[in-house]
């Protein structure tokens, strides 16, 4: 069902102004702002932003205004984890019709967890006095809007070590997610040898980047992880008398993950996705619940 | 979660005390967050704490003391933990600390242990004083009649306030102003008012002195009375 807000005021029209994609900004270096910002740590400050453009005629004859000059940029990261929202004005003064501008903003360092929703917004930059034609005449009085674009700062599943990449890159078809695991023996670091990869081009996949996407994709996501997590490791296991307890590998990590999810650790896992699969399923959806929450 | 409840079945209070510890075979840090804090460091923490909340023995009932308790609590977590604000985003790192290192002063505050109260949500027994300490702890402690629990929830529940720290303090130093009857009644309108407003306006732009103007009109809306504004600029940080 479709959305509808209405406001108070007239709002610019549509295609008079156009937000381009958001950049950030490393070592001097532009770059396209992916889903999943990696390298990232709570001591990063990171510089991000939007470009515009906007067509001044058009603005000001749908929104009544007479002049961009009244008119201001904001660029807003939204913390949901934190509960803090961060923004940066760019003012319209000498703004040239048709001209791409970038709008910079500050995601701080120590400030932000999780993930943050950037937005940006064409907004009334002073108070004027009120007019009987719907023209906007409060400070920040919104009159255009940018699609929200979510960053996730630390992955997904529990901060596991998460890639968003678009599948046909891969020539992966489509599904919504998949595993890459690139380790030898369960003796190998785990953080260095295994990643989630999110297809951005899935309508599922995406939405599993959005932290404010329904509880039901993210069990269904990890029901899919266990699965295949458990599935790659056959193998290995097989081989092995006991699983590693080192610090960080493979095998740790797994078995920790079997453990935790169902009361079993990494060998009895193996051993009932290898010998008793339908019973394996069964355990899955009992413990993980990934069709709790879907409406059909 | 049970392990607690049980403990405070077994022994009260005191049983909690019992409980305490500073580790979980479970437990692990956060992935991209900073030093990690060893049980030494709880254990001092823990210690720190406790006697910042020496006015307030497990053998009373708060009763009436729970704001003063809350505030206590808040600046004595702030001050000791030493954490930023990118720490304590995290549930985990308050269930912990609630479930483990300090389940004794959660079931204090909160006897009902309900799960919102003991597990690291944003209503967390320790998470809520340590979030308020970090955005209105000066003006709280320099206040005559600091805010009351309802009007803390007032404004750190509506998430069309909450995230706009500059508007919440401005709010504060409004509600903290106020020598009228009824103020957590006041206040509730106040802010019913200003979150009327942020639909078709963003409101992060405006510096305090525009905040303060937006806030009177809606003071007047509620009151009809106008106010006279705090003086100081509280946007610094």
């Amino acid at each position: 069902m479709a959305r509808l807000r209405l406001y108070p005021h007239r709002m610019a029209g549509v295609g008079s102004v156009s937000w381009h994609q958001w950049w950030i900004e490393r070592g001097g270096n532009r770059s396209a702002l992916s889903h999943v910002l990696t390298g990232w740590d709570y001591a990063s400050e990171e510089t991000v932003g939007i470009s515009f453009d906007l067509k001044e005629e058009a603005v000001l004859e749908s929104t009544g205004l007479a002049s961009l000059e009244d008119l201001e940029i904001l660029a807003v990261a939204d913390c949901r984890m934190a509960q803090e929202r961060f923004v940066a004005r760019y003012s319209l003064s000498g703004y040239a019709t048709g001209a791409t501008v970038d709008v910079p903003l500050q995601l701080p360092r120590g400030r932000i967890a999780g993930a943050v929703r950037l937005s940006a917004h064409l907004v009334l930059g002073r108070n004027s006095e009120p007019r009987d034609d719907r023209v906007a005449y409060l400070r920040g009085a919104l009159i255009h809007s940018s699609s929200d674009f979510v960053v996730q700062l630390e992955g997904t599943a529990g901060r596991f070590p998460t890639e968003a990449v678009a599948f046909s890159d891969l020539g992966y078809g489509n599904a919504p997610w998949s595993l890459a695991c690139a380790y030898d023996q369960l003796t190998d670091n785990f953080m260095g040898t295994v990643r989630l990869l999110i297809n951005t081009e899935h309508p599922i996949g995406r939405l599993s980047l959005d932290e404010f996407a329904p509880a039901w994709i993210g069990r269904m996501l990890r029901a899919d992880l266990m699965r295949l997590l458990i599935a790659e490791a056959v193998d290995q296991v097989k081989t092995m008398e006991q699983i590693p307890v080192d610090e960080g590998s493979v095998g740790q990590v797994l078995d920790n993950m079997c453990r935790f999810f169902f009361g079993s650790g990494l060998k009895a896992m193996v051993r009932l996705y290898q010998d008793e699969p339908a019973y394996f399923e069964r355990l899955l959806h009992d413990q993980l619940d990934p069709l709790n929450g879907v409406i059909l | 979660m049970s392990e607690v409840k049980r403990a405070y079945a077994d022994g009260g209070l005191p049983g909690l005390q019992e409980f305490v510890a500073f580790d979980h075979p479970h437990s692990a840090p956060v992935a991209t967050g900073g030093r990690v804090a060893d049980q030494r460091r709880l254990m001092q923490v823990r210690k720190a704490v406790v006697e910042s909340l020496e006015d307030w023995p497990l053998t009373e009932p708060l009763g009436s003391k729970v704001a003063a308790f809350d505030l206590a609590l808040g600046r004595a977590l702030h001050e000791h933990l030493e954490i930023v604000p990118a720490d304590a985003a995290h549930d985990e790192t308050w269930s912990f600390l609630a479930l483990m290192v300090f389940p004794d002063v959660v079931v204090q505050r909160f006897p009902d242990m309900a799960t919102e109260r003991l597990l690291g949500t944003p209503r967390n027994a320790l998470r809520r004083t340590w979030f308020r300490e970090d955005v209105l702890g000066d003006l709280q402690h320099s206040a005559k009649r600091p805010l009351g629990e309802d009007e803390l929830v007032g404004l750190f529940e509506r998430s069309a306030l909450a995230r706009n720290h500059f508007l919440v303090r401005r709010l504060a130093v409004a509600v903290l102003s106020y020598e009228g009857p009824a103020r957590s009644a006041w206040a509730r309108e106040v802010y019913k008012q200003v979150t009327l407003v942020t639909g078709a306006r963003l409101l992060d732009a405006l510096s305090d002195d525009e905040l303060d103007d937006l806030i009177a009109t809606a003071i007047k809306t509620v009151s009809g009375e106008p106010i006279q504004r705090a003086v100081h600029d509280v946007r610094g940080r």
